[in-house]
């Protein structure tokens, strides 16, 4: 158990580190340079000094051997469009996207869940129909337009929520909201396929034979042996859900961490980038590894099938 | 039964066990143990033992899927056991292979007939007139309509699929077959179907078989020679009608009476069996003295000791069990 | 399960299970009746195909060039429109549904192109790496495609658009360099089960090499499942390129695309918010009904796959 948790975490920091280097090459093939932006009087001269100071004049395998152990010793380094250090920067940033992915994740499994039970209890009636109509339609919306359509129905038209910016938590309902819809449809579709299997199963049967109540069937067997794919999907949703929550600060203007990082590379602002890209794939590697991790706990099957994960 | 068609000697299969992080080895299973069998043309031997004794591993060792720890294998007298996988195919001699499992070992998206035509194709048979004519040749002589051809094998019922397995043993024209547990799946009735597809095919054809099973009931009509497998080791070894009538080992005493209809004929009391109560020792970490030593009700003080060596009590009869010595002295 | 033969008949005959299906017109028939979800999605997609495929001929306007004089018109259904134009005009009075479909037509090009992009990574790294499986090539591959799902696919794809030019051909490759992890990791664990499988150990016993067993046995049964997975991701791809271009980082104009039509109107949202809505509703149905297609077509093969 013990080297199965060690074994994860080293293959954790592995994927970052090639995180950090595939991004640390390609922003810097990237054409266009930071320094002809930055140079107040663009003048050549002006140009070359701030590339010096940057360290943009030496090689890239030069340059990425003095960012790691900068890394590593906790140094993101300077952001050149901020004026601020990126720790800072991702400091002020990472709370907004943290609040709407975690507000997110809770309102689309909860609403999954509860339709999911609903759906797999009346299978295969007119309740469980619309509610997967309703899924299968809902997980066809691309997410940015139904952000657009919120903002112009919910906020423009009726005027009941803030649109965008973040002056105090009202302004992350919408936003949440949207990125939980993904999760929704997600969770709804798993829970009621699994439970309705649950339901279906013999020690089921043989409790309803046993004349045990259907709510005690319903949560003591069926539901429990939907858990671990439920909570395998869920470490798939984080992932996903990060991406949208990334896009869907920059439609609604919330100052997270996906509104910075478009903007920074768009300036090509090195460090934050970098910075930024890190956090958010060092968020997915630990929610996954925590789940895999977990699960490994949950079930002891796993733990051998596992093999080369 | 002249000619020996298969001939193991002192076959070993041992896995390492891996533990921790660095997969270091700390110890060794010994799954196949130094098993040696002489299989002539025209014999059917059985290998019984229970489920975990090591036969299916013995099996994978024959057919090449894994490599043996050490040991030869002589099919027709070549050693092929040193072989590379392409020299094995250029010795012509074949190994036919039935499975436990027939719906898995059936690709589940191939008609019978492309499964039959690919073992042909396997073993260089690759004309597509004559491939066609040995498909009916054979799906006749296992009893099938050649219109079977283009089903596939889901369509089948579990005895039709059987003999489809059986087919494709048969059709690349092996040395031998290796079959195992070819029935175990089957309900009697299927069972006694396809033991007697198995006769004929013994009278009509010379055919050589190693089967495996692990119930002796079985294998009575079929087997002439029977090998009793015990965690990787053979404990006795018998003409047919030696085991059934005058077995000397303690655990094929046991099997005889574990099958009811065998046991019927046979007075529990003068075989003085029975099973202690436990499971059979880890095969990474064997009894010191007989295999059988934990399990066995007559086990003396050098059972536990001793390993007991493979004696000849009769002409063809081998035990390896320490009651021999008792029963002589 | 099996069914009860008796002792007496010694060839079975082919009578005593049901034949082989056969593909006829009727048994087509009666698989779209029996999944109307199904046909309904194939009806929207084969609608939104042929706007797409067809777009040349259909059209009523030039998509590329408006009448300003005719500018920001509004759907059939409302005041101020023009029966010349059905869904209206946008900024500079050119003719949204004909620019619809030449957007839908990039679409369809982008969708299937990165689809078949993405499928070929996925099933060569998914194959390599399930039949090497404990080795260390296997180890690369896999945090190889960690690492694609540790990035953020918006990140990554303005990342390489701002290195290459985005044209209809590095889109197909953007979307599909960012979409491969998840389904060769299904593939992957596909072939890991596969190879322990009876069917591999009888060829493998009779001497098929190991490129024979990955193409004949492993992907021969690997098909049908992708084959089941294409719409799904085709309508994933979709949305992605509509978004890259709604962010003014995918396709540049001339080149209509769905999004870009949606980030036109954007600016008049207030005032004219069809011009957003209409081409999201094009979106939405066209992916809808490959949702619905897809769902149908998975759950048969894992039917299939149960029962085989």
């Amino acid at each position: 158990m013990f080297g199965t948790i060690v074994k994860r975490i080293l293959q954790g920091i592995l994927v970052l580190v090639l995180v950090v280097i595939i991004t640390f090459v390609v922003l810097r093939l990237i054409p266009g340079d930071p320094a002809r932006q930055m140079a107040s009087d663009g003048s050549a001269q002006a140009v070359e000094e701030i590339r010096a100071e940057m360290g943009l004049d030496k090689p890239i395998y030069v340059q990425l051997f003095e960012y790691i152990p900068k890394l590593l010793t906790g140094q993101l380094g300077w952001s050149y469009f901020q004026k601020a250090p990126v720790f800072d920067v991702i400091v002020n940033t990472a709370p907004f996207t943290y609040a709407l992915l975690f507000s997110a994740m809770i309102l689309g499994v909860i609403m999954g869940l509860i339709f999911g039970i609903i759906a797999a209890v009346k299978a295969h009636t007119w309740v469980d129909r619309t509610l997967s109509a309703i899924a299968v339609v809902f997980q066809s919306m691309p997410t940015y337009w139904v952000a657009t359509m919120l903002i112009l129905i919910v906020s423009v038209q009726w005027g009941l929520l803030p649109a965008v910016g973040y002056k105090s938590p009202k302004y992350l309902i919408l936003p949440a909201f949207v990125v939980s819809i993904p999760i929704f449809t997600a969770v709804l579709r798993n829970v009621r396929q699994n439970v309705m299997d649950g339901l279906s199963q013999e020690f089921s049967r043989a409790a309803r034979a046993r004349g045990i109540s259907h709510i005690t069937i319903l949560f003591k067997y069926a539901f429990r042996n939907s858990l671990i794919p439920f909570i395998t999907q869920i470490g798939g949703q984080v992932g996903v859900s990060l991406g949208t929550c990334v896009l869907i600060e920059s439609v609604f203007s919330l100052p997270g961490m996906g509104m910075q990082i478009l903007n920074a590379v768009l300036r090509r602002d090195y460090n934050l980038v970098q910075g930024l890209i890190l956090i958010l794939a060092a968020t997915f590697v630990l929610i996954n590894a925590i789940i895999d991790i977990s699960y490994s706990y949950l079930d002891p099957r796993i733990r051998k099938a596992q093999g080369g994960l | 039964m002249s000619e020996s068609i298969l001939r193991v000697e002192d076959l070993k299969k041992h896995y390492p066990i891996k533990k921790g992080f660095f997969n270091r080895q700390v110890g060794t299973k010994y799954v196949v143990d130094g098993i040696s069998f002489d299989i002539k043309s025209g014999e059917t031997v059985a290998l019984i033992g229970e489920s975990g004794c090591g036969k299916t591993v013995l099996l994978r060792v024959l057919l090449g899927l894994e490599k043996q720890t050490s040991g030869k294998i002589f099919l027709k007298g070549i050693d092929i056991s040193t072989l590379s996988k392409r020299e094995r195919k250029k010795t012509y001699q074949k190994l036919g292979m039935i499975f436990q499992d027939t719906s898995g070992s059936m690709h589940p998206r191939m008609t019978i007939e492309q499964i039959l035509e690919e073992a042909l194709y396997l073993v260089g048979d690759r004309d597509r007139k004559s491939q066609y004519q040995k498909v009916t040749d054979v799906l006749l002589k296992v009893g099938l309509d050649p219109a079977f051809r283009n089903r596939l094998p889901i369509q089948l019922s579990g005895g039709q699929r059987q003999r489809v397995v059986i087919a494709r043993a048969l059709i690349i024209n092996p040395a031998i077959v290796l079959a195992d547990e070819p029935v175990s799946a089957l309900d009697v009735s299927l069972q006694a179907q396809v033991l007697n597809l198995f006769m004929d095919l013994q009278e009509n054809e010379n055919l050589s078989m190693l089967f495996v099973a692990h119930d002796l009931a079985v294998v009575r009509q079929i087997a002439h020679r029977i090998l009793i497998m015990y965690m990787g080791h053979i404990l006795e070894e018998a003409p047919s009608n030696e085991i059934y009538s005058n077995a000397k080992h303690p655990y094929t005493k046991v099997l005889l009476i574990a099958s009811p209809s065998i046991a019927k004929g046979i007075n529990e009391e003068s075989f003085h069996v029975g099973l202690k109560v436990g499971d059979t020792p880890d095969p990474a970490n064997p009894p010191q003295g007989c295999l059988f030593c934990t399990r066995c009700m007559q086990a003396m003080e050098r059972c536990y000791k001793e390993r007991p060596e493979r004696k000849e009590v009769s002409p063809g009869h081998f035990v390896c069990c320490h009651l021999i010595d008792e029963e002589e002295s | 399960m099996e069914s009860k033969e008796t002792n007496t008949k010694t060839l079975e005959s082919t009578n005593s299970v049901a034949r082989p299906k056969k593909v006829t017109f009727r048994s087509i028939g009666r698989f779209l009746w029996e999944n109307k979800s199904f046909t309904i999605g194939l009806l929207i997609v084969l609608f939104m195909l042929s706007l797409g495929i067809f777009a040349d001929y259909i059209v009523p306007h030039d998509a590329y060039n408006g009448n300003p004089r005719e500018k920001l018109l509004s759907p059939f259904w409302m005041k101020d429109s023009n029966p010349k134009y059905v869904l209206g005009t946008d900024y500079i009075g050119r003719d949204t549904f004909s620019r619809i479909c030449y957007g839908l037509q990039v679409s369809i090009i982008i969708g299937f192109g990165s689809v078949a992009v993405s499928l070929t990574i996925a099933l060569v790294i998914g194959i390599i790496s399930g039949l090497s499986h404990p080795s260390l090539l296997d180890s690369i591959l896999m945090r190889l495609t960690d690492v694609q799902m540790a990035f953020p696919f918006i990140v990554l794809a303005i990342i390489i658009l701002s290195v290459v030019e985005p044209t209809i051909g590095s889109v197909i490759l953007v979307l599909g360099l960012c979409s491969w992890a998840v389904r060769s990791r299904v593939i992957r664990s596909s072939v890991m089960i596969q190879k322990e499988s009876d069917y591999v150990a009888a060829g493998i016993a009779l001497g098929a090499s190991k490129f024979r067993i990955a193409w004949k046995y492993i992907l021969r049964n690997l098909l049908p499942s992708l084959v089941a997975a294409i719409p799904l991701d085709v309508a994933n791809a979709i949305v992605l390129e509509s978004l890259l271009s709604y962010m003014q980082i995918g396709l540049k104009p001339p080149i209509i695309s769905l999004g870009s039509i949606m980030g036109d109107g954007r600016n008049y949202m207030a005032s004219h918010w069809w011009m957003t809505a209409i081409p999201g509703f094009v979106i939405l149905f066209f992916v809808l009904g490959l949702n619905l297609m897809g769902d149908t077509l998975q759950k048969k093969m894992t039917d299939v796959s149960v029962k085989g």
